[in-house]
């Protein structure tokens, strides 16, 4: 039988998790808009199936990363290389983080943020990345050692 | 301070980022209306994959088998649900015997009682419904009777152990009667109620008469069943009107 879900429960949910889930993909995508639409797409996959047993936050950084990176798929194949907004930009280079954010893929990004930002357990953001916990590991290790020489960080 | 704590403060600079405007959190309306567009998309291609897998399946089988391959596909579609007749329309034929969309629905929906999915309950309940016109045969054939009396005496027995079930039993009584969108007394008087209850005493006395002599009830079940077995091997089952 189809989960079904209540949509005021479900968009009171989102809304609480509007705000950290935003800033932790426009960080991880370096793109807002990319991040608030992945996050609205995330919504309505909700609302269709909704998430079962599952951390809300890790459920919604899963889904919108999938739609962020279909929504670029789409836009490059129609020529639409998005740009980073210059609001966001910025916003990340008046902060310590986001300059170093800078030195590592999306890959890392979205590792770290997931990680030390969204504070989901490395089991949580294998699954949210469709990776295993050891890869999830060697990614963490690699972006530290990273911002650790560009930064004096992570020591 | 701790490699992690450092990190998780540094990272908390992240709360500093610009939010959009809360008007633009939820998807716009366009939005969501293009995203039922696309869903409504989805069970249309699994239709449609199912009709190439049908026709595949088809034309191997009948490679295979020989026969008509409008035939099996029709068959084919009936028996696992595709396609069905309305409600008043035939589910399948056995041996020149129809069956009704309705009766199918009725001895699915009490299948599904037990929390089996749809697909397989329907499957179920075909086969429930070709045994009982096999069983009910042989039991004429072989002078075995059930009067109305003892149908409407069983159904009493019932309706008297459902009254005292536990009230989740009741409960899934009720939502299989909505799903019927049948009243109790409705469903206890329908045809097809009575002529499962028919068949769950046809059943009984022909264990009852295969059981070997100095055998248990299970040994009767046991010739029962490699009776039907052998029934269903001769039959001829015709999915759909």
């Amino acid at each position: 039988m189809a989960q079904t879900v209540d949509r005021s429960a479900w968009e009171g949910l989102y809304r609480q998790e509007f705000p950290t889930l935003y800033r932790a993909l426009a960080a991880a995508l370096l793109d807002a808009d990319s991040a608030r639409d992945a996050l609205q797409d995330a919504f309505l996959e909700g609302l269709r199936r909704p998430p079962r047993d599952e951390n809300v936050r890790g459920w919604l950084y899963r889904v919108a990363l999938r739609k962020a990176h279909r929504g670029r798929r789409r836009e490059k194949s129609l020529g639409e290389i998005a740009e980073v907004r210059d609001e966001l930009d910025a916003a990340l280079d008046r902060i310590e983080v986001g300059s170093l954010l800078r030195y590592l893929t999306e890959r890392q990004r979205a590792v770290v943020i997931a990680r030390f930002y969204l504070g989901l357990r490395h089991e949580e953001i294998a699954a949210a990345l469709g990776v295993r916990t050891g890869t999830v590991s060697a990614t963490l290790s690699q972006a530290l050692a990273k911002m650790r020489l560009e930064g004096g960080h992570a020591d | 301070m701790p490699t992690e704590s450092r990190l998780v403060a540094l990272f908390a600079d992240l709360d500093r980022l610009p939010l959009p405007a809360e008007g633009s959190w939820l998807p716009s309306p366009a939005r969501e209306a293009a995203a039922q567009r696309r869903w409504s998309l989805v069970p249309r291609l699994y239709v449609a994959l199912a009709a190439v897998l049908l026709v595949l399946l088809a034309i191997t089988s009948s490679a295979v088998a020989g026969g008509g391959i409008l035939d099996r596909i029709r068959d084919f579609a009936h028996a696992i649900g595709i396609v069905r007749a309305g409600p008043e329309g035939t589910a399948l034929v056995v041996d020149g015997v129809s069956i009704s969309e309705r009766t199918i629905a009725v001895y699915q929906a009490s299948i599904e009682q037990n929390g089996i999915p749809a697909a397989r309950a329907r499957q179920q309940a075909l086969d429930k419904a070709i045994t009982e016109v096999l069983t009910d045969r042989e039991a004429t054939r072989r002078g075995v009777l059930v009067s109305d009396d003892e149908v409407a005496a069983f159904i009493a027995q019932q309706r008297e152990l459902n009254a005292s079930a536990p009230p989740e039993n009741q409960a899934m009584f009720k939502a299989t009667l909505d799903g019927l969108g049948m009243t109790e007394e409705q469903y206890w008087a329908d045809p097809a109620t009575r002529s499962a209850v028919r068949a769950i005493l046809v059943h009984g006395k022909l264990v009852e008469l295969l059981t070997p002599a100095g055998g248990t009830r299970v040994d009767g079940e046991k010739q029962l069943a490699l009776l039907v077995a052998d029934l269903k091997a001769q039959a001829v089952i015709r999915y759909g009107p």
